[in-house]
């Protein structure tokens, strides 16, 4: 069986946890992450007939004040950054964390969700804000963690390229 | 060519050996050199050394016999090396020995320091106190009740975990235990690992005990690439510290290459299951949950009951008991020596005197018919008045006419009584025991009366005579048949303690007539008296004939002239 870690970083309140919730098995309560500053969750898929478990590393919204802390991004084989799509701050926030994380475990895999496609009519993040932190995701996603909207497929890419990474 | 060799040999020989060079110089130059070689201890020593190293590889790699061969020469010179100079070998294994004796001292003390915190735990709760009384009634020292019972554990769930990614490589949990989702909680572990750590800037150095209230604990130990967690119920002995750091051990050299490079495939850990497995130990009793106080409940209720009821029971049987005791101690003629409980059973020794009142029915009175009381009198006679007075109505056996009375210790009979009776019960009565004396004065002998009243009628009849004779007077013949009739009734009395029966025949005259005629002819008037008797069938013997002569001349004396009278001694 294969299995991976992966983290979701984002800013606070981007709907990291609300984007999961209804994919994943988990056992924890959210006050994990306001108090530990993680919360575990898990989600099986199968890719091409092979069942892969992404064990995932849900962490605390990154603000001003508090940060992820980057021993728990240690292990983990790929990561989702969470962008939502009505602040724009929360792109700047992104582009840190990516820094952040691949000073501390090395470049790997990595998927950018754009969140809240639901509130279309408030939408801030426009593609030329969105220029630099494309560069540094694999792919990119448009979601609504409202409408379940690109959940689904963000996760599976980012499985997909994890394979292919370590060459499973 | 055979020919030609025969013909000349020496020739031939050159010959050959001239071929040879030709044909075969450059070998046996070759020969030559590698025979130098072989016989030079230094070229030899030289090319062996340059080939020995890849030999042994090469060896080593193919099978196990160069270890097998190289063994008992390493361990000989080991030993010889350590007895010439042990100094050496603990500096080389000192750098390996150090941290691992260390370790292990600390593990003992660590272990220690539990086991008295336990005990320090027990001492002032319930359970301490409870054990403090075990330990007392048993002579055990209370450290020895303590861990007797705090190392009841089991061991529920082995995580092989990746260090670094904190992902799950193998799991086990024990028969009947259902946990959560094991790749999570072993995520969750590493969480709070790396949360604790950053915290408390405590570098490399891993939480080794997560405790869940008094009976969870989670053990935890690091390795290089891999931790090992246990979740236990109960408290463990230390030694199962160390079966964890020796299988994460064992786990580490055997598929270390494999935890390097984990990168999310599990496969090369699927087998580790059995290794895992060995770690789910459990000592004495395997907790079996909540419940398990149901049934011990249940059991100490039921014992308490019992003993309440068997307590009840005691205390009324021996309230009973007391109260049979106190019963046969007041009662006259019972004379209680010994009381005792023995093999659940009661005995009573004593005294009884055999007109007391049988034990059997007075412990039916006092309500112990049921208790089981075995008996052992000896017989004895009570001097208590009712008693004495008792026994003798039941020897002396009075008629109904007679009553006894005890005064003063005298016994006394008043009434009506047979001279038999009157003879016997004089005779019993100075032998009965308790009695000062016996009077029966006022008894009156019934037989005796009757005898007397004969024996009056007797005295009072007379046969009459004739004037001058010695024939009886006309129709004296029924007044004689009287007095035989009287005398037969005075033989049917029997007196033993009187003379036999002797009548007095006494003869008279009147007073006509000389004396000396007068005294034979009343001697002659008894005789003839007594033969009348004698033919009327009655012994002669009885008889005593006297002649009394003339009976004077008063009016009574009168009425005897010419008689015959009777009298009884």
């Amino acid at each position: 069986m294969i299995k991976k870690k992966i983290c979701m970083l984002g800013a606070f309140a981007v709907g990291k946890t609300s984007l999961v919730r209804r994919f994943v098995d988990s056992i924890f309560s959210e006050r994990y992450q306001t108090t530990v500053g993680v919360k575990i969750d898990k989600k099986s898929m199968e890719i091409d007939g092979r069942r892969i478990d992404l064990i995932i590393w849900d962490l605390n919204g990154e603000d001003e004040f508090q940060s992820v802390r980057t021993s728990y991004l240690r292990g983990s084989s790929g990561c989702i950054y969470v962008v939502d799509g009505t602040r724009s701050s929360t792109v700047e926030t992104a582009g840190s964390l990516y820094g952040k994380t691949t000073a501390a475990i090395g470049r790997v895999p990595a998927v950018l969700v754009l969140n809240k496609q639901d509130l279309h009519q408030q939408w801030e993040v426009g593609d030329r804000l969105l220029a630099p932190v494309r560069q540094m995701a694999d792919a990119v996603f448009y979601t609504s963690a409202r409408t379940g909207q690109g959940v689904e497929r963000a996760f599976s890419k980012l499985a997909v390229m994890m394979m292919e990474n370590s060459g499973q | 060519m055979a020919g030609g060799m025969d013909s000349n040999p020496e020739d031939s020989r050159e010959a050959f050996g001239l071929l040879r060079q030709l044909l075969l110089k450059p070998e046996i130059e070759k020969l030559a050199e590698i025979s130098r070689r072989l016989d030079d201890p230094e070229v030899r020593a030289a090319e062996v050394g340059q080939i020995l190293a890849a030999a042994l590889r090469r060896q080593a790699a193919v099978d196990d016999r160069l270890c097998l061969a190289l063994r008992p020469l390493i361990e000989k010179t080991l030993y010889n090396s350590v007895r010439k100079n042990p100094r050496a070998l603990v500096d080389i294994i000192f750098p390996v020995m150090g941290p691992a004796l260390r370790k292990s001292v600390s593990a003992a003390i660590m272990g220690m320091i539990q086991s008295l915190n336990q005990m320090a735990n027990h001492c002032l709760t319930i359970r301490g106190i409870k054990w403090r009384l075990e330990a007392w009634k048993s002579g055990k020292p209370f450290s020895a009740v303590v861990l007797a019972h705090t190392l009841l554990f089991r061991v529920e769930q082995v995580f092989l975990i990746h260090a670094e990614s904190g992902l799950v490589l193998q799991h086990v949990a024990a028969e009947g235990v259902s946990g959560k989702d094991p790749d999570l909680v072993s995520g969750m572990f590493t969480a709070i690992q790396d949360f604790v750590k950053d915290a408390l800037g405590s570098g490399s150095e891993l939480i080794d005990t997560l405790r869940l209230g008094n009976q969870r604990s989670i053990w935890l130990e690091q390795g290089r690439y891999a931790i090992l967690a246990a979740v236990i119920r109960g408290t463990p002995p230390m030694d199962l510290r160390h079966d964890i750091q020796d299988c994460l051990d064992r786990i580490e050299a055997v598929r270390g290459q494999a935890l390097a490079a984990f990168d999310g495939d599990t496969a090369p850990f699927e087998n580790l299951d059995a290794e895992l497995r060995g770690l789910l130990q459990f000592q004495a009793r395997p907790e079996t949950g909540r419940r398990t106080w149901l049934l011990p409940a249940a059991i100490a209720t039921l014992v308490t009951l019992a003993a309440l009821a068997l307590g009840l029971n005691r205390y009324q049987e021996n309230r009973t008991w007391q109260r049979l005791l106190e019963r046969l101690r007041s009662q006259p003629g019972i004379i209680v020596t010994r009381a005792a409980r023995e093999d659940g059973r009661y005995l009573v020794e004593g005294l009884r005197d055999p007109l007391a009142p049988d034990p059997e029915s007075i412990k039916s009175a006092c309500r112990a018919a049921k208790l089981p009381v075995d008996w052992r009198w000896k017989a004895y006679w009570t001097m208590d008045r009712p008693f004495v007075l008792k026994r003798a109505e039941l020897l002396l056996k009075p008629p109904p006419s007679v009553r006894l009375l005890l005064e003063g210790g005298i016994l006394s009979a008043r009434g009506y009584a047979s001279h038999s009776w009157i003879v016997r019960a004089r005779r019993l009565a100075s032998v009965l025991p308790g009695l000062a004396g016996y009077n029966d004065g006022q008894v009156v002998d019934q037989d005796l009366v009757a005898f007397q009243k004969a024996v009056q009628r007797l005295e009072s009849k007379a046969i009459y005579f004739v004037k001058g004779g010695i024939d009886l007077d006309p129709g004296q013949e029924p007044n004689l048949d009287d007095v035989a009739s009287i005398v037969r009734t005075l033989q049917g009395f029997d007196f033993p303690d009187r003379p036999g029966l002797n009548i007095a025949v006494i003869g008279h005259t009147d007073v006509s007539g000389t004396e000396k005629f007068n005294l034979a002819l009343s001697r002659l008037r008894a005789e003839k008296v007594v033969s009348l008797l004698a033919a009327r069938g009655l012994e002669a013997g009885l008889f005593n004939p006297l002649g009394l002569g003339p009976a004077g001349t008063g009016s009574e004396s009168q009425a005897l002239w010419r008689s015959v009278t009777f009298g009884v001694r």
